[in-house]
């Protein structure tokens, strides 16, 4: 049964869900241009609780592997700069 | 979660959360004023939609602890949900200054950390915590979450 208000509510949470994913490109350059193991971690650190958040297992989960410092987690930066282009391209409109 | 996704879930949420068909948690259980300190502006975003619209909680969000400390005497939080790994000042470090204001004694104080960290979770709860909340939340659900923090916390 459908509550009043309730596609107000979805409306509200997808614009913001939008507002993340167009975010995601400043968040990979952050990542990218973190000038130390430890700001690289903190980024990674916060997009993988932000993407799940959203119902981004995905992309939480590779954040998540990428915060290590062996050559694994620099694999998983590159899968993780393609699910974000993936995502940003599927953005509608 | 796209939008059809989330639109499902809270089909139901308005329902689920609170037990009560239109009814919000706020109105049932008596808890009020929720504070969030989050670094993340997503997951600030999130927090108060979860806790606002959903939960029906008067919300006060903070960007660091620095705020959450300027702004808990005149908002009288009677939970706090704080985020552990901030910069500047850290989770730890706010709520060891959260508790210095009259303001926050016996408010119940809950981290949100990453799953990635949950190997320190007794560690953190040595500063003082009632609990900790596991991110990522369930932005469904998190209005009914908080609510055994803080029936279990309040008032220690």
């Amino acid at each position: 049964m459908t509550q009043p208000g309730d596609d107000e509510a979805a409306a509200r949470f997808a614009a913001i869900e939008q507002q993340f994913v167009a975010g995601l490109p400043r968040r990979l350059q952050e990542i990218d241009a973190a000038p130390d193991a430890q700001a690289r971690y903190a980024a990674l650190h916060r997009l993988a609780g932000a993407a799940g958040a959203f119902g981004h297992a995905r992309l939480g989960e590779l954040a998540r592997q990428a915060m290590g410092t062996d050559a694994a987690a620099d694999a998983t930066l590159q899968v993780l700069r393609e699910e974000i282009s993936r995502l940003v391209d599927a953005r509608p409109g | 979660m796209d939008a059809r996704g989330w639109s499902r879930c809270c089909s139901h949420s308005r329902m689920n959360v609170s037990g009560q068909p239109g009814v919000e948690l706020s109105e049932v259980d008596g808890l009020k004023r929720v504070m969030c300190v989050e670094d993340d502006a997503d997951i600030r975003l999130v927090l108060e939609f979860s806790l606002a619209r959903l939960g029906g909680y008067e919300v006060c969000v903070c960007a660091s602890g620095l705020e959450a400390l300027e702004r808990a005497p005149a908002f009288a939080p009677e939970l706090v949900l704080l985020d552990v790994m901030m910069p500047g000042m850290t989770g730890p470090q706010t709520l060891e200054r959260l508790r210095e204001l009259p303001v926050m004694q016996g408010v119940p104080v809950v981290f949100l950390t990453a799953k990635a960290m949950q190997r320190d979770m007794e560690d953190i709860l040595q500063h003082g915590a009632t609990g900790v909340i596991v991110k990522p939340f369930d932005p469904v659900t998190l209005p009914k979450d908080i609510l055994v923090y803080w029936e279990h916390g309040r008032g220690r």
